[in-house]
């Protein structure tokens, strides 16, 4: 039946005999049924071609973004601004150094007022909270009364008015017994001023009728608003003081509340007597505390004190750079200027506007600007580093030494701030001996290879966009992200997909099975961003609680400050990836030939020892492209990652071990659809979202791929 | 017989076979339990991910008296709500058109602590019918694109590397992130896919006079309801080839092997004696494709979705062509405004759980009614 | 051509050995019996007895053979004898009782486990598990909690050296048991069984999917382990169960029809349909 065949018996007709003959309609001998099989053919190609156009859109959008990267990233060379980002890199370094120390110092400091400043913090919670739940007396209250202020006001502008009034009817008067010319005027006159006086009073009279019902109003409301902030204060809702807060000492609860009763009162103007009291102990108890701390207080002062200098090298030089970029942007965009300001002439009727649009575009400087030239104040200054650099690592050096040791903190968040400073410091150092001899063999002119420009993209610590320095485009923090997230997803669902997997398909009784499989495959029909908003809403806030817990704080990362967490979106990923990991897998167990199970029974296995010896390692490569799948799937996942994972763009900081999860971060998929929507066609940004698609695309085909390869291998056994 | 030797029960020590290995029997009593319960812990977290929707959800959309629907959720459309009190003590939660009459009305009113929430009033009519019109163009195009060319693949095409290859790309291709899809539709369909136009536009790629005075311009749709279905079609397309051909390949080849011996066509055999066999196989890969696609949030963000609009797309439109090139609202990208990009406070929760109580039944009546399908066929077709 | 020949002259040649080694073995036969078969209804659905009242000995280190056309419940008795119809959730014995060494085999104290430790059983379809050569043998160990190195070789070589196979494969225990021959494959899975040390070996068909040079090494290989081991085995090939076999248990549409000496039931069966059968004149 193969096309040739056909097409030789239409060819010569005269030699088959007429039963055999193809019938019906026939064009160029091609019949119905060759028309059928072109018309599904096509559909396939067409199936085909959308499957190909796929990749050269993605490519078509993306791939110019490596020429214009590159260019961006040359220009940043040859303003200078690489080599002011070395030195500011310096600094940054320097400022977590003494962060960590700073934040350690006020800890200690804090530790012996914490009883006055519990007290504080729930007072203004609790304070809080009564006004909150009092807002809606609490707004009518102050509506009266600035409507009682308003009324004040006006009554003054009439009473101003009545005397002007009272004035300009007394002086006629006077007049009238001087000279009686012009009577019938002036009492026209002073007939039209009695007559305003009589409606200025009458305003007048209206005006205090309605201050004081208003008074009464406000009165009435008053009586109400105590009342309410009475029963408001007996709740358990005023006394919520937030999750994780410290309960204020027993016997300050009764001033507290008193304290909130007085302040929560429409005319309270002073705080109350008692919370003045413990301001002033808590103050003391600082200043006492930061007395016996001065070493370590001047320690920090004087790390502070060491990056001075340096810092405002660093500004002069980047006065310098940004004003080279602007050099070189001028230069970069002349052409376009130039095109426009002719096509404008061109289109302008007025000679006149013409001439002067001309004139304009003659005047556009497409000179290039001379690299060296504008460099030269850089270059200048450049022998400065090494002294300021040395001097700052010098100092820094001994500072660190002279704060205290470890073991002489005693909060914990102290030694925690410590311990982190230790890390920083070492970065610090050998940040700075880095940098000093990358400040010393900078070149402008130095040769950029495209090479390096596509590893800066890949290996990019930093994305960094709309910015007035210099846009970043770095890979890595949303690379990282994505990757930790599914991590975390896979690392949870694995054990349960498989777990559930093989609960279903070898122990669950027949019933169960017709249950919890539709059930569970159920699970993969939710939507993605009911999800994700699942997580916003309730699972963020849940987890943050849970992590709150006290006897649970061994976990680490745990308690949690933030809602939107990696923590959070992997676990939301996890329960997405369930459902793919399970029915796949169930699928390569069941398709383990159950003459393995007898054989394996028959030799008096127990089901459980048959399901691990026998049928799990047969299924194991189709349980392996199960898991390839899923991670495909979570790697991919869009409105998860960006409702939920708190959008951070930040690699996330691994010196905390595993409560790395505990911090936000941003994804390869979440910053496509954060960020597309709002960029300009074709910009470089929009590039950069479009390579970014790429990457993603390549990731989850090598990942399809792979798992396609296992199964293959999986489906000879 | 059997009974009676129940009755004198075999002495343990003469029995050769009673249980010697209890550690084993603990072991694994101890291992069923934990696989059960991780099962079951799965089952619960969704269970709680329902109850909780259904829980804050249901409340919004039925009523305790006739007709127990909420019928203003579902016939209006998302609107700015308003809060405010008035001076006389009372509160109000108005929609900003509403809110406008209520101020003409009362002109003499004050009003006092007032607060605007966005998206926050009306109802969820635009996103509903935006969602339904993109499912629709999706499922027509994705069907008949997907349908011929599982046929093609399956029935007529030729074994051989090629094909093996095409079919690898395409199962490759379903794993591919729908973001990606996303991005592939507007570079394609939004920006460059051919429209027939008076004058093209200086961005057209290339255009070319077809008609006098008329041109096909390959400018791109601009974000519309077709581009966006389009782009949700080429995303489960590979889903569908591959949902076909293997019901397609599930039928047994004896079927067509006796059509064809009969002196059927080709085209007779696949269609009396191949595809209404594979219908009800074909059928369930449709409804599980219009189940992924309504909940796709990615591929629409950029090629069709609007957060907010006045007008029903029928409003809006004065030709066929108009129709489907409008923007629309849609109830995932609806989902993701109310969640992530207002501000919130207690008066967008009824509108955050209204919406997704709504859009996840209907997403979930889908996916009952596929998996429902998917069992009952499997029990009852055997050959 | 000529090879195969030989191969079948040698076939020809191993019944008559068989035969004269089962009647040496004749005299002890009443003595132990190890399997009482005590008028046994048994169902896979409800109502539905697909063996009506069976009641059969098997003795001592005989190799009984079971035969009959498809079916008439041979298969199916067999596998009452390990219980393995225990995976099927609906079937059950109806009437009678089944005793193995004695002890019920259906009653509440039986530990299927060990029952199936001393049952051993040999498929129809060989199949190997997914494992290396070794580790398919020492797999009835392992389950049992045997770790020890010495232990498992020596085993796994005294298993394989029974089964006939250790020649053929003691360079390569690491490959895989699937890239065996078919007739290696059937061994393996012997050896796998007997690497326990089973009472009783029951085989369902176990060289219905084997070439005939393969059958007629297994076959063999029958002969030799029934010093060892009970065997009870079910076949279709009338040759085969006059090859092996000391006793003979012909089945019809559930019935047990005649039990009795092999050569008596091929000679001068008793039984009409016996008589029909082993003439060919159905099944």
């Amino acid at each position: 039946m193969s096309d040739t065949n056909k097409q030789k018996s239409g060819g010569k007709k005269s030699k088959v005999a007429e039963s055999f003959r193809k019938k019906g309609f026939q064009i160029f001998g091609l019949g119905a049924q060759d028309f059928i099989r072109f018309f599904f053919g096509g559909n396939a190609s067409l199936a085909i071609i959308i499957l190909i156009l796929i990749c050269v859109f993605l490519a078509r959008e993306g791939i110019m973004f490596f020429p214009d990267h590159h260019k961006g990233l040359k220009s940043y060379r040859l303003a200078g601004q690489e080599l002011v980002d070395y030195v500011g890199e310096e600094i940054d370094a320097h400022t977590s150094l003494y962060s960590a120390a700073n934040v350690a110092y006020y800890a200690e400091v804090n530790r012996t007022s914490q009883e006055e400043d519990t007290i504080l913090r729930a007072y203004r919670s609790v304070l809080a909270n009564v006004e909150n739940m009092t807002k809606k007396t609490w707004g009518r209250l102050e509506a009266w009364q600035e409507e009682k202020e308003d009324l004040e006001d006006e009554l003054e502008d009439l009473l101003e008015d009545k005397e002007k009034l009272t004035e300009a009817a007394a002086a006629p008067a006077a007049a009238a017994n001087d000279a009686n010319a012009d009577q019938a005027a002036d009492t026209n006159e002073s007939e039209d001023s009695a007559a305003k006086l009589a409606e200025v009073n009458k305003e007048i009279a209206a005006v205090e009728a309605r201050m004081k019902e208003l008074d009464a109003e406000i009165e009435l409301l008053s009586e109400k608003l105590k009342k309410e902030v009475n029963v408001a204060i007996a709740s358990d809702e005023a006394w919520d003081l937030g999750v994780g807060a410290d309960q204020p000492p027993a016997d300050s609860i009764d001033e507290i509340k008193e304290a909130v009763l007085f302040e929560a009162h429409p005319d309270a103007d002073e705080e109350h007597a008692f919370i003045v009291e413990v301001k002033e102990r808590s103050k003391e108890k600082k200043a006492k505390a930061a007395e016996e701390l001065t070493g370590f207080k001047d320690t920090v002062k004087g790390i502070q004190a060491a990056v001075r200098p340096i810092r405002s090298y660093h500004s002069d030089l980047k006065k310098i750079a940004v004003e080279n970029k602007r050099e070189i942007e001028k230069f970069s965009t002349a052409p376009e200027r130039r095109k426009a300001l002719l096509e404008g002439a061109e289109n302008t009727e007025d000679p006149e506007d013409k001439q002067e649009m001309l004139d304009r575009a003659n005047a556009v400087d497409i000179t290039e600007p001379e690299y060296d030239k504008i460099n030269a104040p850089i270059y200048e200054r450049v022998p400065e580093h090494e002294k300021l650099a040395a001097d700052l690592k010098a100092e820094t050096e001994k500072l660190y030494a002279a704060l205290p040791e470890v073991s002489e903190l005693e909060t914990k968040s102290a030694r925690e701030s410590f311990g982190r400073a230790e890390v920083y410091n070492e970065r610090f150092q050998n940040r700075v001996e880095e940098n000093t001899e990358k400040v010393k063999e900078w070149r402008h002119d130095k040769n950029l290879s495209i090479f390096e420009s596509a590893t800066a993209f890949i290996f990019g610590k930093n994305w960094i966009t709309n910015s007035s320095w210099h846009d970043f485009y770095g890979l890595l923090p949303l690379l990282s992200g994505s990757l930790l997230i599914s991590i975390i997803a896979l690392v949870v669902a694995v054990p349960f997909a498989v777990a559930a997997a093989v609960y279903v398909n070898q122990v669950a009784p027949y019933g169960e099975q017709n249950f919890v499989k539709p059930a569970i495959e159920f699970i993969e029909a939710i939507p993605s961003v009911v999800l994700g908003f699942f997580g916003i809403l309730v699972f963020g806030e849940t987890l943050r609680n849970v992590s709150q817990v006290e006897w649970l704080s061994w976990v680490p990362g745990f308690p949690m400050a933030e809602r939107l967490t990696i923590l959070n979106a992997g676990l939301l990923l996890a329960f997405m990836a369930i459902p793919t990991i399970f029915t796949l897998a169930e699928d390569a167990l069941n398709n383990v030939p159950g003459a393995l199970t007898e054989n394996s029974l028959a030799m008096g296995a127990s089901k459980l020892q048959t399901v691990f010896r026998v049928i799990v390692p047969t299924a194991l490569s189709g349980i392996i492209a199960a898991v390839l799948l899923g991670f495909g799937r979570i790697v991919g996942e869009t409105m998860v990652v960006l409702l939920v994972a708190g959008n951070k763009i930040k690699i996330p900081d691994f010196t905390e071990g595993l409560g790395v999860v505990a911090q936000p971060a941003h994804t390869m998929t979440g910053i496509i659809a954060q960020e597309l929507g709002e960029v300009d066609e074709g910009s470089l940004h929009w590039r950069a979202l479009f390579i970014v698609g790429m990457v993603l695309f390549c990731i989850s085909l090598a990942v399809n791929f792979t798992a396609q390869k296992v199964l293959k291998k999986f489906q000879k056994i | 017989m059997h009974d009676l030797a129940k009755d004198k029960p075999v002495e343990k020590s003469l029995n050769p076979f009673s249980t010697k290995d209890f550690a084993l029997k603990r072991r694994d009593g101890f291992i069923r339990t934990l696989l059960r319960l991780a099962t079951y812990f799965i089952l619960a977290c969704a269970g709680f991910i329902f109850a909780d929707i259904i829980i804050k959800g249901a409340p919004v959309v039925f009523e305790s008296s006739f007709p127990f629907v909420n019928t203003k959720f579902f016939t209006e459309s998302p609107e700015t709500l308003v809060v405010f009190d008035t001076a006389d003590g009372e509160s109000h939660q108005l929609d900003f058109s509403d809110y406008s009459q209520f101020k003409r009305d009362n002109p003499d009113m004050k009003i006092i602590e007032e607060h605007t929430h966005s998206y926050s009033g009306g109802g969820i009519l635009g996103p509903l019918v935006g969602t339904a019109l993109l499912t629709l163009i999706c499922i027509v195009v994705a069907l008949f694109i997907g349908l011929t060319t599982s046929i093609y693949l399956n029935e007529y095409s030729s074994k051989g590397r090629f094909m093996d290859m095409v079919r690898l790309a395409i199962m490759n291709l379903a794993g591919v992130p729908s973001i990606v899809y996303g991005l592939f539709g507007l570079g394609l369909f939004c920006l460059v896919a051919p429209v027939i136009v008076d004058a093209p536009n200086d961005r057209a790629l290339f255009s070319f006079p077809i008609l006098p005075g008329k041109y096909l311009s390959f400018e791109g749709w601009g974000t519309c309801m077709m581009a966006g279905g389009f782009t949700l079609a080429v995303m489960i397309l590979p889903v569908i080839i591959a949902a076909c051909e293997e019901s397609l390949k599930a039928i047994p080849m004896g079927f067509r092997e006796a059509s064809l011996a009969l002196g059927a066509t080709k085209w007779q055999t696949i269609s009396k004696a191949v595809l209404p066999y594979a219908f009800p196989g074909m059928l369930t890969a449709s409804i599980l494709g219009i189940t992924r696609v309504a909940g796709e949030t990615a591929p629409i963000m950029f090629t069709a979705a609007l957060a907010h609009k006045d007008v029903l797309p029928w409003e809006g439109a004065n030709s066929l062509g108009g129709f489907f090139s409008q923007s629309v609202q849609a109830m995932p990208y609806h989902i993701y405004t109310v969640a992530a990009r207002i501000p919130q406070s207690e008066y967008t929760k009824p509108m955050q759980y209204g919406s997704v109580f709504v859009f996840m039944i209907l997403v979930m009546c889908f996916a009952a009614l596929s998996i429902w399908m998917r069992i009952h066929y499997r029990k009852k077709v055997k050959w | 051509m000529s090879t195969v020949m030989s191969e079948q002259e040698k076939e020809t040649q191993i019944p008559e050995g068989t035969q004269s080694s089962s009647s040496s073995s004749e005299n002890q036969e009443a003595s132990n019996v190890v399997i009482e078969v005590d008028d046994v209804n048994f169902a896979y659905v409800k109502g539905k007895d697909v063996l009506r009242n069976i009641s059969m000995e098997v003795n001592r280190g005989e190799v009984t053979a079971f035969i009959g056309p498809s079916g008439c419940g041979k298969s199916t008795l067999l596998r009452c004898f390990n219980r393995m119809n225990d995976l099927i959730p609906t079937a059950a014995i109806t009437n009678g009782e089944i005793r193995i060494l004695g002890t019920d085999i259906y009653d509440p104290n039986v530990d299927v486990i060990e029952l199936r430790k001393h049952v051993g059983m040999v498929f129809q379809k060989y199949n190997p598990f997914p494992k290396s050569i070794y580790e398919n043998v020492a797999y009835g160990l392992r389950i049992q909690g045997v770790a020890k190195k010495s232990v498992l070789d020596d085993t796994v070589e005294e298993s394989l050296r029974l089964a006939g196979l250790w020649e053929e494969v003691k360079d390569r225990l690491d490959a895989s048991g699937l890239g065996l021959s078919g007739g290696q494959q059937q061994r393996l899975c012997i050896a796998r069984t007997i690497a326990v040390k089973p009472k009783i070996i029951l085989m369902d068909e176990p060289c219905s999917a084997l070439d005939p040079i393969s059958t007629t090494t297994v076959e063999e290989l029958i002969t030799q382990l029934k010093d060892d081991f009970t065997i009870v085995i079910v076949t279709h090939n009338m040759q085969q169960a006059t090859r092996v076999s000391d006793r003979t248990a012909f089945f019809y549409l559930g019935n047990l029809i005649e039990m009795d000496e092999t050569t008596k039931i091929f000679n001068n069966p008793s039984k009409k349909e016996t008589e029909d059968y082993i003439s060919g004149r159905f099944g």
